[in-house]
């Protein structure tokens, strides 16, 4: 790396510890949504085990879209690093 | 299901094995932490600065994922017949599941062939492109000056690593959807779907169209880029002996399938949701 | 030879869109149409099988409907030959029974006749014996010059009315 002033070295590690902090805390909502989403999932497998198929297909579904908000830190941390 | 293999496929395999094995061996000792991690090879050509860029390793990767497709398509049709072989037992299965799944979705009858061959297209090439993200290749790598090819120390470079393959696609499938819209139910039908419940939510109903391909291209790179980045380390924490084989393995076979099999089918959602009036 | 950071968006991604139209394009061509083409074929072998076995299936339906009426049929004709054949059993046995009846009376009349015959013979010897008989005898006893021929049919009126009374 190429020599630094202060200010950008701050700069430098603010970038680092704010992308850390994002994708970190951002993990968190779609980690429990898509928690509760298996949950219900297999409640439901346990209740009704012929709906086993459909239920794995719309239970991949939901996390996936439940994940969106994830990949949006991670979407922003991306930008924070590298740009 | 009982696996069995011929003596071809054995013999094969074990010298896979030893390859396999001697290379980690060999690369245990020389190994250090992974320079270009985070950079990749681009070259220039004389276009316009944004079109200019090109990234040869996605190209290539492109061409054998496709080549390997088309020879697979074609020996299926070659070999086609009414009782299936094995191999063609296999395709089919695959082929109609998400088919039936394309039917049930789609609330009209005649975007369900054209829906069928965006999302089967997309779902085989992103499998296939996942699946040799899964098996340990040459890793190209790119020094300040010199490229740096790494035998067996990481996975292929998958296209879908990329994200331009998946930005590309996810914008295909957006664009597609509206297309389909346009056709279905006449253009301004379409427009006043933006202002559906009242103008207010013009804005809303316009950031949540656009949201729709960030969020489907990035769950896919971020996925596999990740995963790959994460094995790379993992192989480096553990000097590339028998734990990144099973990394492999997984962050490959297992989230690949997952990951193909969710972007194919959230692009089915998207037309469907188009789709309906 | 340059280096660019992994998260980029350049002229990569219209390579990717051309050759993934041309993916599609050859996979539509070797792949899905054959798929498809196949699933239809598929289907509509089944539907006829289905519709082959249904007909044949009416068909043996049909066949039985018209064994079975050739069946009735047949039972009746049957039947009906069995009454016929019970009726000239019956009638047969009826004549025979007559015949056989008028010929025991016919038989018992000509016995009885021939009796009768028998007995007026035997009356009428034994009528003329008596006579003869009692003529011998009354000359014998009598002795008397009896006009022969007077007493004769004297006597013959005796006895006839003797004999009637018996």
């Amino acid at each position: 790396m190429a020599d630094l002033s202060m200010a950008q070295a701050v700069v430098e590690a603010a970038k680092y510890i704010g992308a850390g902090v994002a994708m970190g805390i951002g993990a968190i909502g779609p980690a429990i949504g898509e928690g509760h989403i298996g949950q219900g999932a297999m409640e439901s497998m346990g209740r009704q085990p012929e709906m086993v198929g459909t239920l794995t297909t719309r239970m991949l579904l939901s996390q996936a879209v439940a994940e969106s908000t994830g990949l949006y830190a991670l979407l922003i941390a991306f930008m924070i690093l590298l740009f | 299901m009982k696996v069995s293999f011929s003596r071809g496929e054995k013999i094969f395999l074990t010298l896979f094995l030893i390859v396999y094995a001697g290379v980690a061996i060999w690369n245990f000792g020389k190994i250090s932490f992974p320079e270009g991690i985070g950079k990749v090879w681009q070259v220039h050509v004389p276009l316009p600065s944004l079109l200019g860029t090109l990234n040869p390793i996605t190209v290539i990767m492109t061409v054998v994922i496709m080549s390997i497709l088309i020879y697979m398509a074609v020996s299926f049709k070659r070999h086609l017949s009414k009782i299936p072989s094995k191999k063609q037992a296999a395709i089919e299965i695959i082929l109609s599941f998400v088919y039936d799944l394309v039917e049930d979705v789609i609330p009209v009858k005649e975007f369900v062939k054209p829906t069928f061959y965006v999302s089967m297209t997309l779902f085989l090439f992103i499998w296939f492109s996942n699946l040799l993200g899964g098996i340990p290749g040459i890793s190209v790598g790119v020094s300040s000056h010199h490229l740096v090819l790494n035998l067996f120390t990481d996975t292929w470079p998958s296209p879908t690593g990329d994200l331009n393959t998946n930005v590309t696609y996810a914008v295909m499938v957006l664009f597609i959807s509206h297309i389909f819209a346009i056709k279905l139910k006449g253009f301004k039908n379409w427009m006043k779907g933006f202002i559906d419940p009242n103008p207010i939510m013009l804005p809303m109903n316009i950031i949540g169209e656009l949201a729709k391909p960030v969020s489907h291209s990035l769950r896919l790179f971020g996925n596999i880029a990740g995963g790959g980045i994460m094995v790379l380390m993992l192989s480096y924490l553990a000097k590339y002996t028998i734990v990144p084989m099973v990394l492999w393995g997984f962050f490959g076979f297992f989230v690949g399938t997952i990951q193909a099999f969710v972007f194919s089918m959230l692009a089915i959602a998207y037309i469907s949701v188009q789709l309906e009036q | 030879m340059s280096s660019g950071v992994f998260v980029n968006f350049n002229g990569t991604s219209i390579l990717q869109l051309m050759s993934f139209f041309l993916l599609m394009y050859l996979l539509i061509k070797y792949l899905y149409k054959p798929f498809l083409a196949l699933l239809d074929k598929r289907r509509q072998d089944i539907k006829a099988e289905y519709d082959k076995a249904e007909a044949s299936k009416k068909e043996a339906e049909e066949m039985k409907k018209k064994m079975e009426a050739e069946m009735k049929k047949l039972n009746e004709k049957i039947s009906a030959m069995y009454e016929e054949a019970k009726e000239r059993v019956k009638k047969y046995e009826e004549n025979e029974k007559k015949r056989v009846q008028s010929e025991i009376a016919n038989m018992l009349e000509k016995g009885r006749r021939e009796i009768q015959e028998e007995q007026a013979k035997a009356e009428e010897a034994l009528r003329t014996k008596v006579v003869t008989l009692a003529i011998a005898l009354a000359s014998k006893v009598i002795q008397k010059d009896l006009d022969d021929k007077a007493k004769r049919e004297f006597l013959m009126n005796q006895l006839s009315k003797f004999g009637d009374k018996k």
